[in-house]
């Protein structure tokens, strides 16, 4: 199905009812979906669970989906909707965050190589969850999804001057705090 | 020339991404919870609906309510009634934000919602400060279930809930404590004056209904969220969100 636009699946879909078209636009976005998700609560178990309650979310309302934006702009709001629910729901329960231990070092690249990896992603982790979770969703949907200012700001809801702070604000935080790993 | 954070980030995003067994397993699972998801709403559909709230989407809401159950005090009170008995939001906003206001003083600025459903009026009371990030904004959501009998014959209102909230407040509520019953909203206010919501609702009676809609809505405008047949009766479930004006805002 490659070279068929996501709307054109969406329409097959409505059309047929065929649900080889949803799998496919699950195949073609849960890897940027589940990363966009990991980045804001940091837990692989709990991206996992977020990214599946997502695309449940998106076959039970792919029928009202009306192309007045992107699909994957509707998508990704689905996204970090439901991912704000769920730091908003975690934040009342914090005993639950980062539960899980950190990740193995990647021995195949080498040790020393593996361990500054696995050092350096532990505080870029340690940064992200210090920033607001709007902050953190600024600067994941602009520099780790690469998406600009005003598609992430049609995703969070928000003007793009908002947004614009918003970047502007958590670059600013993160590279006060990195600032080491920075320069190396 | 990359920024040198963005390429941090980046490389960070690529260690952390899932392995590519991890993502067929995720995608496999997604595939089949949807196909799970889709036979119940053909099932909702059917004459005779094989309702089934419990889903394994439902039980990641009643792991919400479970949070909010122990977060939130849910005290009943009898409703405010107007003389007929028939309680709307237009007839009964009014006294509900006497409610609200009264009830929220009493609660030191706590209060975070006030449902009203079949008669009686449920608050949700947070004992802890909020710390959340929202622009103030605060809504009316009327949810109303209407039934009619062949497609001229004039529709009937036979169930609805009245909910006042705010902008990005998490709500799951099991209007009049029916165990089984379901309400759950989220709304985010959207640059063009239009909100999206996010809304579930579940119902044993009078008709089994399940709707799950995440939709971008119009001010005031009614939309309809869910339709079942059953025998010669269609039901629909009409859902309206409004957003108040600052003097009609409850202080929550």
């Amino acid at each position: 199905m490659d070279g068929i636009s996501n709307e054109h699946l969406v329409d097959s879909f409505r059309q047929t009812g065929e649900m080889r078209h949803l799998d496919e636009l699950v195949h073609r976005h849960m890897p940027k979906v589940r990363a966009m998700i990991y980045a804001m609560v940091l837990n692989h178990a709990d991206a996992d669970e977020i990214t599946q309650e997502v695309f449940i979310r998106m076959a039970n309302g792919i029928a009202g989906f009306q192309k007045k934006a992107l699909f994957s702009t509707w998508l990704y709001r689905i996204a970090m909707n439901t991912t704000h629910s769920f730091l908003r729901r975690r934040s009342r329960n914090p005993a639950d965050v980062y539960a899980e231990p950190p990740d193995q070092p990647d021995r195949a690249a080498g040790p020393d190589r593996a361990l500054m990896a696995n050092e350096t992603g532990a505080e870029i982790e340690r940064a992200l969850a210090d920033l607001s979770p709007s902050l953190r969703s600024a600067i994941t949907l602009t520099a780790v999804q690469g998406l600009d200012v005003k598609e992430a700001a049609r995703i969070e809801g928000c003007l793009a001057a908002t947004m614009y702070w918003r970047v502007y604000e958590a670059r600013k935080q993160l590279q006060k705090r990195l600032v080491r790993y920075l320069k190396s | 020339m990359t920024d040198p954070l963005d390429r941090l980030l980046k490389d960070w995003a690529s260690r952390a991404a899932a392995d590519d067994k991890s993502f067929a397993a995720l995608e496999r699972n997604i595939a089949t919870q949807m196909r799970e998801a889709r036979h119940r709403s053909s099932s909702a559909l059917a004459e005779t609906p094989a309702f089934s709230p419990w889903s394994r989407l439902a039980w990641f809401s009643l792991g919400a309510a479970t949070t909010l159950a122990i977060a939130l005090a849910v005290v009943r009170l009898p409703l405010l009634a107007n003389s007929t008995g028939t309680p709307d939001l237009v007839q009964s906003s009014a006294s509900v934000h006497r409610l609200f206001d009264e009830v929220n003083r009493l609660f030191a600025g706590n209060l975070r919602w006030v449902a009203q459903s079949d008669g009686a009026v449920e608050l949700g009371i947070d004992p802890d400060k909020d710390e959340s990030e929202h622009d103030g904004s605060h809504f009316a959501v009327h949810i109303a279930v209407v039934s009619r009998t062949g497609s001229r014959a004039p529709w009937k209102q036979v169930w609805e809930s009245d909910v006042l909230t705010r902008s990005e407040q998490v709500i799951d509520i099991a209007p009049n404590q029916k165990r089984d019953d379901r309400i759950g909203l989220w709304i985010y206010p959207v640059a063009d004056g239009r909100f999206a919501v996010d809304s579930r609702l579940s119902l044993n009676a009078p008709i089994r209904i399940y709707s799950d809609s995440s939709d971008v809505v119009e001010d005031g405008k009614p939309t309809a969220i869910a339709v079942t047949i059953v025998g010669s009766k269609e039901y629909r479930v009409y859902q309206t969100v409004t957003r108040l004006k600052p003097k009609e805002d409850g202080p929550c």
